[in-house]
């Protein structure tokens, strides 16, 4: 990590892959997450005092400019061909060993429901409490609880018709 | 939760994602210090502005003070006042229906109604009679004299 000493770089080394691996979720491609990225960070780095819950906050703004993101760009197309083509840009870097499971494991979380993929996103790689990603899907803590429990189980089978095939 | 024993989530743990590129973050960070600008010079114009308005304030305050204005007195409110306190409005004269004739028809109306009422108990009539019945030419030489 290139970490500074200002403190949105400390922001940016603690949640920045994770916000990455959720902005992807909508936009697809590596270099359009990182712009969408750059105006959700600029957005939350502007508001961020004024909110009760600035982590979750910075996730939400990710989400909104994604979404927008999406809408304004005909992302939808260019979503399902990064779908096809999983393979070509990874969202991991390659530090499993097992390179099938790690290709596995990504196909099955692109192809999870978004609800429950950026739940899980925030929880395993953005370190976000229930109550913080309740904040930033702006539902209460008990249903970002069960998306996060639904998310795993439907990878876990998806993993596992994987390996039967 | 018992997630925390879940082999699948540990297995998820041990991937990485991408860091975020060196492009992103020299991105965020010179937009961070164009921000940081622009708010300084947004108040070093104000603050222009205000030294300025400041300045015409003070100016005008001492330019006002150094060359006096005489008091500007108009013609009419000394006699008024000096009438008025010559005068009775509870009596009926010339000086006060003039007066409320300047004012209003509907002013008139309440003088009179107020004369009629306060003359009511002794001869109202007599009263009413001498007020509608005088001609104004018997007025003009009292109003003169006010």
């Amino acid at each position: 990590m290139a970490g500074g000493g200002d403190p949105w770089q400390l922001w940016l080394d603690q949640h920045g892959a994770a916000l990455v691996l959720l902005a992807r979720q909508w936009v697809g491609g590596r270099a359009d997450a990182e712009d969408v990225i750059q105006e959700a960070f600029i957005r939350f780095w502007r508001s961020r005092e004024r909110v009760a819950e600035p982590v979750g906050y910075l996730y939400a703004c990710v989400k909104r400019c994604a979404l927008d993101w999406r809408r304004g760009c005909e992302r939808r197309s260019r979503r399902e061909q990064a779908i096809a083509r999983p393979e070509a840009e990874s969202r991991f870097a390659a530090s499993l060993e097992d390179r099938e499971r790690r290709d596995a494991i990504e196909a099955a979380l692109v192809h999870l429901p978004e609800k429950q993929a950026e739940v899980l996103v925030m929880r395993i790689w953005g370190g976000l409490s229930f109550p913080q990603i309740a904040v930033a899907v702006e539902v209460s803590v008990d249903t970002a609880a069960s998306r996060y429990r639904y998310a795993l189980e439907r990878l876990r089978e998806q993993l596992a018709e994987e390996a039967l095939l | 939760m018992n997630e925390q024993g879940d082999p699948l989530e540990a297995e998820l743990r041990a991937l990485s994602p991408h860091v975020p590129s060196p492009q992103l973050r020299q991105g965020i960070g010179e937009r961070i210090a164009a921000e940081t600008v622009i708010p300084s010079r947004r108040f070093r114009r104000l603050a222009l502005a205000a030294s300025l308005l400041a300045a015409c304030i003070a100016s005008a305050v001492y330019l006002r003070r150094d060359d006096p204005q005489p008091v500007a007195v108009t013609p009419s409110s000394p006699p008024d006042v000096a009438v008025a306190s010559t005068f009775d409005d509870s009596m009926p004269s010339a000086w006060v229906y003039r007066r409320a004739m300047r004012g209003s028809a509907d002013e008139l109306n309440a003088l009179l109604a107020k004369h009629a009422s306060a003359f009511a108990g002794t001869d109202a009539r007599l009263v009413t009679v001498n007020i509608l019945m005088r001609s104004d030419t018997k007025f003009d030489p009292v109003l003169g004299e006010l």
